[in-house]
This record gives C-alpha cells, sequence and structure tokens, in this order.
C-alpha cells in the first residue's frame, strides 16, 4: 500500500488543488497578503510581503549592496546583528529574504 | 521491616526518633542517608509495596483545569512514589535559577547554587545516572562529540542523564530498608490528622487511618511530610484549618506559587548538516544514555531578560512536522467553533502545499495505513522545551468542597501560563534563531502563528508539581526556611519539589535527591 502512489501521482496530487485553491482563493476566501499574485510560490512570496512589511529599499537596492562573493559571512555577520526578518515563521538574515523578495517580484512581473 | 497498617490492630502506636511522611523519592532518599543516624525510622505511605487502586484513588481532584493532566494519574501514590513511572531524565539546576533576577516575578531562593551543588554528586547515584556530573566539556570528550555552541555567548550544551532502565527508588533501594532493624515501613497508612501543640510548638503525633480503616497513631521527636508536590500542601492546608495557620501558612503561601514544566513545542529546527548536531542525539553510555540539549546562556537572561529553555532536539519526519496537518486541525476547530481564524488563507495555503501529508493524516487516522514513504523521511528536528514558569501566588493548591473516603478535602487547582511567561519563550526563540543561523547550524521556524494551540490543547506537560510549600527567608513569602523546617514549628520538614522556590528549566527529581541529602544532613545535627 504504501507504493500506492508513486512520485509522478504525488506531483499530481499536489499540482491539482495548488491549481485549484490559485483559483478559488482571490475568489472566494478572506482576502490576505497572499490574495494577489497566487500563482507565485508561497514561500516566495512571504518573502516579498515580510521584506516589504520591515523595509524601505527594495530588496534589489539591498542586494546591490552586497557582495555575493561574502555571502556566506555577510549571513553570518546579519545574524549577529539581528539583522533578521520571519518568513512564514522562518526566522532568515536579511539577505536570505532579500533574495527571495528578488524573485518573487520579478516573478511577480512576469506573471 | 515493612508493616502493613491494614493488619495492625485497632488503635495502635507507633513512636519513632523521625517519622518521614511519604515513601516516595524524597523519603526514600531521606531514610537511606538517616538510617546510620537515628535509632528509630518510620516511614508512612498510604499506598503498598505495588500500585493499590484505594490508594491511588485518594489522589482525586476535585477541580484541576482541563489542560493540566489529571492530578490521580500524573503522579503515583505507592512506596517508590511517581519514579513509578518516570522517565529518569536528570539534570542540575543552573546557579542562575537560585538568584533574584529582577525580571523575574518572585524568583530567588534563600540558599544559593553551592549551597545545593555538593549533593548533587550523591544524587546522581540514587537517580542511577553514574557520578560523573554534568560536565558539556568532559561529555564531549567522552562521546567523541563535537558542541558546536561551544564557542557561543549565547547559547550552552546541557547534558541530561537517564539510567536505562529508569531507576524505580523502591525497587533499588527498599530492600535497604525493610532490612534496617531501625526502619519501620508502615504501607496502607493515611496520614489524616496531626496533634499539634501550640505552647511548645511542635507537632506531637500523626492520626492514621488505614486503607482499610483502622486507627493507628505515630508519635516521633520530628516530622517529615514526603508527599509530593501537591499533596505536601494539601495536606498541610488541611492542618492549617484546625490550628489557625500557624504551621507556615503565616503568609497565606501554603499551596501557592504552584508550578509546572510546560512544553511547548513552540519551534522547529531545520538543520544544514544534520551530522553536526551529533551531541544533541540520544546515546547509551555503559548503563545509561546522555543526551545534550541547548540552553541559553545566563548572559542571554539577564540581557534579554528572559527565563530559560531546556531545548532537546528530536530529529522528525516530514508526516510529523507537516505545517499542511496542522493548519488542518486549526481550520476543523475553527469550522466547529462556526468561525474562521484570523489567517484564514495561510492556513488554506499550508493544507494545499501539504496536501499529500494531509492525505496521509487521514489515511492514518481513519483508515489505518500509510500511503507515502517519504512521510517518514527526517526533516528536520522539533524542539519539546521544556520552559521555566515564573512562580505566581495565584497558581495555587486549595481545598475543594468534596472529600475523599477519608474525609480530607479534595484538591483544587487553580492553574495557567502567564503572557509573561509566554513572551519570555517567544523572546527566547528568537535569541535561539539569531544564534544557530550565525553558527550555520540551520534556520529555526518558530511556530508563533500556531500560538493560540500552542498554548492550549496543544501545551504538553511534564508532571513537575513544584513550589506549593516554597523555601523562603521569612514566612511573609514562603513555607519552609532554608534548611525545609516550616516556619512557626520546631520539629517539622518538608521535602520534595514542593519547597521549590523556582522550577527552573529542567527535571526535579536530581535536585529532589540532593535537597533530600542536604536534609538529611541537617537532620543529622539538631
Amino acid at each position: 500500500m504504501s507504493k500506492l502512489f508513486d512520485g509522478s501521482r504525488r506531483s499530481i496530487l499536489k499540482l491539482l488543488p495548488v491549481c485549484m485553491v490559485g483559483f478559488l482563493v482571490p475568489r472566494v476566501a478572506v482576502p490576505g497578503p497572499r490574495a494577489k499574485n497566487t500563482l507565485l510560490p508561497d514561500i516566495l512570496h512571504l518573502a516579498l510581503a515580510a521584506w516589504n512589511q520591515s523595509e524601505k529599499v527594495s530588496p534589489e537596492e539591498y542586494l546591490e549592496g552586497v557582495n555575493i562573493h561574502d555571502y556566506e559571512e555577510i549571513k553570518v555577520s546579519e545574524f549577529n546583528e539581528k539583522q533578521m526578518i520571519i518568513v512564514d515563521g522562518f526566522v532568515l538574515c536579511k539577505s536570505e529574504v532579500a533574495v527571495l523578495a528578488t524573485i518573487a517580484s520579478r516573478r511577480a512581473i512576469a506573471v | 521491616m515493612v508493616v502493613d497498617g491494614n493488619f495492625v490492630a485497632a488503635n495502635s502506636h507507633f513512636r519513632g526518633q523521625i517519622c518521614i511522611v511519604g515513601g516516595g523519592v524524597a523519603g526514600i532518599v531521606l531514610a537511606n542517608e538517616l538510617q546510620d543516624a537515628y535509632e528509630d525510622i518510620i516511614i508512612v505511605e498510604s499506598g503498598d509495596e505495588h500500585y493499590v487502586p484505594e490508594a491511588q484513588e485518594l489522589y482525586q481532584a476535585e477541580k484541576y483545569p482541563d489542560q493540566l493532566p489529571d492530578p490521580m494519574y500524573s503522579r503515583m501514590r505507592f512506596l517508590g512514589g511517581s519514579s513509578n513511572h518516570w522517565q529518569n531524565n536528570t539534570s542540575p539546576l543552573s546557579p542562575s535559577d537560585f538568584e533574584k533576577r529582577d525580571w523575574v516575578p518572585n524568583s530567588g531562593w534563600p540558599i544559593s547554587f553551592s549551597d545545593i551543588n555538593p549533593y548533587y554528586k550523591k544524587a546522581q547515584y540514587y537517580c542511577g545516572v553514574g557520578e560523573d556530573g554534568y560536565n558539556t566539556k568532559q561529555w564531549s570528550s567522552v562521546l567523541n562529540k563535537k558542541d558546536e555552541v561551544e564557542e557561543s555567548a549565547l547559547l550552552i550544551t546541557a547534558i541530561a542523564k537517564a539510567s536505562s532502565p529508569p531507576v524505580r527508588f523502591y525497587q533499588a533501594y527498599g530492600e535497604r530498608l525493610k532490612s534496617a532493624s531501625n526502619i519501620t515501613i508502615l504501607t496502607n497508612s493515611n496520614m489524616v490528622d496531626i496533634v499539634y501543640d501550640s505552647s511548645d510548638k511542635r507537632v506531637r503525633q500523626i492520626d492514621i487511618v488505614s486503607n482499610r480503616g483502622g486507627n493507628i497513631t505515630v508519635s516521633a521527636d520530628k516530622f517529615v511530610f514526603a508527599m509530593g508536590g501537591i499533596e505536601n500542601a494539601r495536606m498541610l492546608l488541611v492542618f492549617n484549618q484546625k490550628y489557625s495557620d500557624q504551621l507556615g501558612n503565616q503568609g497565606g503561601n501554603v499551596g501557592c506559587y504552584f508550578m509546572e514544566h510546560p512544553t511547548p513545542r513552540a519551534a522547529q529546527l531545520f538543520a544544514d548538516d544534520v551530522e553536526r548536531l551529533e551531541f544533541y542525539k540520544s546515546v547509551q553510555f555503559k548503563d545509561r544514555t546522555v543526551v545534550g540539549f541547548l540552553s541559553l546562556s545566563e548572559q542571554v537572561l539577564h540581557d534579554h531578560q528572559t527565563t530559560n529553555l531546556r531545548m532537546p532536539l528530536i530529529p522528525k519526519d516530514e508526516y510529523t512536522l507537516s505545517d499542511g496537518i496542522s493548519s488542518s486541525h486549526i481550520l476543523a476547530e475553527s469550522f466547529a467553533r462556526h468561525s474562521l481564524p484570523d489567517n484564514f488563507s495561510d492556513h488554506l495555503y499550508n493544507i494545499v502545499g501539504d496536501m499529500d501529508m494531509v492525505i496521509e493524516a487521514v489515511a492514518r487516522k481513519t483508515f489505518g495505513i500509510k500511503l507515502f514513504e517519504h512521510a517518514n523521511k527526517i526533516t528536520g528536528f522539533q524542539i519539546p522545551m521544556m520552559m521555566e514558569q515564573t512562580p505566581d501566588k495565584n497558581n495555587r493548591i486549595y481545598l475543594g468542597r468534596a472529600k475523599d473516603r477519608l474525609g480530607i478535602p479534595k484538591v483544587s487547582i487553580d492553574y495557567f501560563v502567564s503572557g509573561f511567561d509566554k513572551a519570555c519563550v517567544w523572546r527566547s526563540l528568537m535569541v535561539v534563531a539569531q544564534e544557530v543561523g550565525a553558527l550555520s547550524l540551520g534556520r529555526l521556524k518558530v511556530l508563533e502563528e500556531r500560538a493560540e494551540r500552542l498554548w492550549s490543547n496543544q501545551l504538553g506537560f511534564s508532571d513537575h508539581h513544584m513550589g506549593t510549600t516554597r523555601m523562603s527567608s521569612t514566612p511573609e513569602y514562603g513555607v519552609v526556611d532554608e534548611n525545609l523546617k516550616v516556619f512557626g514549628v520546631k520539629n517539622l520538614y518538608i521535602a520534595g519539589s514542593s519547597v521549590f522556590s523556582t522550577g527552573g528549566h529542567v527535571p526535579p527529581t536530581l535536585t529532589i535527591a540532593a535537597m533530600s541529602i542536604r536534609l538529611a544532613e541537617y537532620l543529622k545535627n539538631v
């Protein structure tokens, strides 16, 4: 029984309700921060919302000031300096959220 | 020897130098320690050498909060007491637990860590966990596991040890007591009254009713109540009704400041490299298990004005950590109340995004079958943290109206976890999140959005009953003094976790044993 559902069936299982809710939620659910751009992956959208709520500069602008070659060090230093943002309960450093939020904002434009 | 109170002749009288009421962890340790110092020791135990329902049912409470485990089953009323069902996790309290912390209301013991520390070594022996201490550096070396937070100023790795299998105190130490010529263990014997000499401020005698209704009396020079964190307060309240609050209740503190160790599963850790967290995996070492757990440093407690957490890291699979399952419970509960939760769409997304796990849950619960193999894959760590609870006078044991079959009022309990304590947990977790990120150990998921359920029907407890006859410098703030002598009474002492002024964030049994050894040392010299 445990092998009843293989990987592909599982993907379909996940995809179907996502599409359904993506269609329904903006219409029937309580409008929340994710009522728009529902086709975006959830965590990205939440990161963008969390970024916009706590920061004045855009995530792209913030990342421009980050030396990507020192990314690991930057993350450590941001945690040490308590530069953290909570996304869906995950406590992430600012540059991590900036990356996610940047992807979200670019995909939103693409959508 | 063991004398079964059920078969003692009516109106029998026993006389001892010291009478210990209660044959649980505190009573057994105390009797063992006093064996060579006293000529006649009497232990009075309500239960038998084994479980007897008629004794256990005397623990039935009249009223207690729904969320708290039933006091009739969260403790055991026969020789060995609650060690008959404990998990045997031991760790010592921290030095700061004993200190007055300005930001923690009612904190501070009248003794310091250095007063109790010398007794922890022998307490380890009683708990069956070896006498090799809890030094993190030492255990890191012995177990050859790296302490990944060794250099951290914010986090520490503390050590827990447990004997395997758990030590049942009467099984382990009962034979020595039974064979001792100067010790009488009176079983099936329930203390129901005392004779207190107000002029001399001494307890002269206790009155006992056996489980079959026979009357027995015991007189002694000294008495020690060692009946457990709830029962010590209950019986002292009964006797204070009769003797106008002269027995430690001058400040109205008997029964107050009841503390537990709530265990909210308020965070999850998703590790960058699981191998780095090996120190937090329980390992068998000789005849015991040793495991590291995360705690906050004393500096953090001070700087962030918060309380400490015992944070074991328990590997969990995708099913257990599923947000979708959690959200489906929240929605179901809201629908049952004909309402929607505030973040309805978030929960809906969780369910949709985690639909396979939701289906898995339905399959498991409804049909008893498992569908997805990946549901069992370890994906992170649950942190069933044990939190320190601030002593609060409104958390209390008091006497109800209903009476048990012996005519003693049943216990009622008022209990809540304060907003201050909850805020401390969230504050502490943000420090943990910061440091695990800075150390690249992983990322912490703080489950504050599940707060309503975490603090209600999902909140676990540890069956650690503490604080109801707390230790204090003066009767204004407590019930017993630094030597565990009841205020206002010359010859009555209390042993057990009911004397804890604060509860710390670790299981209490090791400290109960250490405090009992300390009390024995004191009683040898007075």
